[in-house]
């Protein structure tokens, strides 16, 4: 009825990118990406690709609370967002796999947590990404 | 007034002259006893046996899958190891389904549960069913290996009702959504 977000604080094992989607993530962005329909939970789909033609935007994928926050580790974080991105802005591809994020990458963004600032954050992006 | 009064006099004579005054008891008291009797079938006895199911009013739900073992209207059946509310399977639905007049809800949240059949952990999505008054029939709160990581919204706990039409909370579903290799 009430929660939070996913729970389950299992340590990183075997699980392939899919799978740490499904248990991390899908509960709010739903299983193919499409989110809740609304603002609240913006859609994965042909969108978050974007991020990464904006400046800040790279960044902004990584400091969001829900993977900051996340119990994997760095490893198996990057490898995650290299393939959400894959699978859910397939056309832009490209753009990850050219330059995939790296643990190294990841691992002091994600000690940037966005918290109070990320809706005014997000919106800002948004904004540079619908105006290119 | 003489009109009126051969005319009900008439029907009071043709009546009293085709129905015996027995009749009339008889039908009243096959009513009277007809009426008694219909609490005492056997119908609806479930909700008075406080011995079955999870609560008053749910019997308990066989399930004959030895891969998925136990009683989805109780709360210990495996699947519900992070379940917060009330069960769909004792509100009209199922373990996956929704109460007829209820929604899915698309938003959820996610956790593993060890299923005892093959010793394997399973994602589970527990989905809300949202749009009518709250069940109120098996609450189950377990919440194991609950680790609330971060709120999205700003103050309150999340009603995941919110990707629904309706924000009316009803109950929650157990949906395997694969197997986790982690444990």
């Amino acid at each position: 009825m009430f929660c939070c977000l996913p729970f389950t604080g299992q340590a990183a094992g075997v699980n392939s990118d899919a799978t740490n989607y499904k248990i991390f993530c899908s509960g709010c962005h739903t299983i193919d990406g499409r989110g809740s329909g609304d603002s609240r939970v913006p859609t994965f789909r042909n969108y978050v690709g974007k991020f990464l033609t904006v400046e800040g935007g790279r960044a902004f994928l990584v400091r969001v609370p829900g993977v900051a926050t996340a119990p994997l580790n760095d490893e198996k974080m990057a490898s995650m967002l290299n393939w959400l991105i894959k699978e859910f802005d397939p056309k832009r591809a490209d753009l990850i796999n050219s330059n995939p994020y790296t643990a190294e990458e990841v691992g002091p963004l994600r000690k940037d947590i966005l918290r109070t600032s990320l809706l005014k954050y997000r919106a800002e992006l948004t904004q540079k990404i619908d105006s290119n | 007034m003489s009109k009126f009064d051969k005319i009900f006099e008439k029907s009071a004579r043709d009546l009293a002259r085709t129905q015996s005054r027995r009749s009339f008891l008889s039908k009243l008291g096959m009513a009277v006893v007809g009426v008694s009797a219909i609490p005492a079938l056997p119908v609806a006895r479930a909700s008075s046996n406080p011995s079955a199911g999870f609560s008053n009013g749910v019997l308990p739900q066989e399930n004959n899958n030895p891969n998925d073992p136990g009683d989805p209207s109780t709360c210990e059946y495996w699947r519900y190891c992070g379940i917060d509310g009330f069960l769909c399977s004792c509100c009209g639905g199922s373990v996956t389904t929704c109460p007829p007049g209820t929604e899915m809800s698309p938003i959820t949240w996610v956790g593993t549960c060890l299923n005892p059949a093959d010793n394997k952990h399973y994602i589970i999505s527990y989905n809300d069913c949202c749009g009518t008054t709250s069940c109120g029939t098996c609450f189950c709160n377990r919440n194991e290996n609950d680790k609330p990581m971060y709120r999205v919204f700003s103050n309150n706990d999340t009603n995941w009702c919110i990707g629904a039409s309706s924000q009316t909370y009803n109950c929650s579903t157990a949906i395997i959504l694969g197997v986790s290799a982690d444990n």
